[in-house]
């Protein structure tokens, strides 16, 4: 899935209309819930100048994923046709998408400590965050409905997978191409958006092996993370954070990999340890 | 396989002026037989662990459906130390940093480049 949502990208980014279309076509019939791949075909129509689809695909991508950044910046362009695609993320707008989602965080913070939680704040510019529950209290981790786009099937409070999930589109907007989390001991995957194929399971089995690997060999352990240059111009960082291990797939056109690790990843991993 | 040690030396000199104090070790090895064709404070074990590692990350990446490993990998270890790793063809070369003695952004932006510039030469 992933796979096919790079070369869909890579189509659209190098002007190749066409073939973007029917490779975001084919992600979206393997996966009918894949917001991404529908976004994918709001910004084809958008590139084409067919405005009405784009509108109607990216309110799709919206039912489907209503935290969809990229959804929401094709809506944005549609109603502001003026602006220069190119600098789309250096508008206010988008910071001010981001700024909703840390508000959303601070309201859950605010209500969590009504309710006796001990919580830490990140800071006077980040959001609160809400822990994953701790072990034992299953009927915490215990989710109501699966979030579109992603699979939580237990094992963390749904604020936690929230607030994770918003910070890193906020800080990486559609950039973001897959975020998972994982039990580290027996790699139970956690929540896992954007692979469609249960990759979170399988990178945390990597990370336990890296890490069996160097134990081995009488080597110091992984302090923090393991991060991959991969093909079609992305990067994948696996970490560990407490109880947990992240997994994050960004697109990295411009060499952002030392962003991806000084920056990101230490927010999402306090964030995931609950601070 | 014809390697130059020569040019392997070069790659590995070029390594420690980019990096300087913060160049713990650095190894340039064939992938089939995780042998070294030259380094600094060359460690078969080591050798042998990170060819090992890449096997993993690549057999990974593959089952979890994703990308195929590019340029590099960078294992951030405990200790202030940190291991990348370069695939280049029928090569890879693998380097061991001090990260309180180089920072992140000069392995990134000057160290890794050139290395791997030079890998590619030698592996094509």
């Amino acid at each position: 899935m992933i796979e096919l949502l790079f070369q869909a990208d890579r189509a659209l980014g190098g002007g190749a209309l066409d073939q973007a279309e029917r490779t975001y076509q084919r992600l979206a019939r393997l996966s009918p819930t894949n917001a991404m791949a529908v976004v994918g075909l709001a910004r084809v129509c958008l590139a084409r100048g067919e405005d009405q689809m784009a509108r109607a695909l990216a309110d799709r991508a919206l039912q489907l994923d209503p935290d969809s950044v990229a959804a929401k910046r094709v809506l944005m362009q549609l109603d502001r046709p003026g602006v220069p695609v190119k600098f789309e993320r250096l508008e206010a707008d988008a910071t001010l998408i981001a700024a909703e989602r840390l508000e959303a965080f601070s309201r859950r913070f605010t209500a969590s400590v009504d309710n006796g939680a001990d919580r830490t704040a990140m800071g006077a510019t980040g959001p609160p965050i809400e822990p994953p529950a701790p072990a034992g209290r299953a009927e915490e981790a215990e989710l109501t409905a699966a979030e579109p786009g992603g699979s939580r099937p237990a094992g963390m409070v749904d604020t936690g997978v929230d607030a994770l999930l918003g910070i890193a589109a906020a800080l990486l907007g559609d950039s973001l191409i897959f975020l998972g989390v994982a039990r580290s001991g027996d790699g139970e995957p956690v929540y896992d958006r954007g692979s469609g194929a249960g990759a979170m399971g399988r990178l945390a089995t990597l990370a336990e092996e890296i890490e069996g690997a160097l134990r081995d060999a009488g080597l110091p352990g992984l302090r923090r993370y393991c991060a991959v240059d991969l093909a079609g111009s992305a990067s994948l960082v696996v970490a560990r954070a407490d109880d947990n291990i992240i997994a994050l797939a960004a697109r990295t056109e411009h060499g952002e990999m030392g962003f991806l690790v000084t920056a990101v990843l230490p927010i999402l991993v306090e964030a995931l340890a609950g601070g | 396989m014809a390697i130059s040690v020569k040019q392997v030396g070069e790659a590995v000199q070029g390594l420690r002026t980019d990096l300087g104090a913060g160049l713990v070790a650095c190894d340039v090895w064939a992938v089939t037989d995780a042998v070294s064709l030259g380094g600094l404070d060359s460690n078969p074990a080591a050798i042998a662990l990170f060819n090992r590692i890449a096997d993993l990350l690549s057999n990974a990446l593959e089952e979890a459906h994703f990308p195929a490993l590019n340029r590099y990998f960078m294992l951030d270890l405990e200790g202030g130390k940190m291991v990348v790793v370069v695939p280049a063809g029928v090569i890879r070369g693998g380097m061991l940093i001090d990260t309180t003695k180089t920072p992140l952004g000069m392995v990134l932006a000057v160290g890794l480049p050139h290395f791997r510039a030079a890998l590619e030469q030698l592996g094509a």
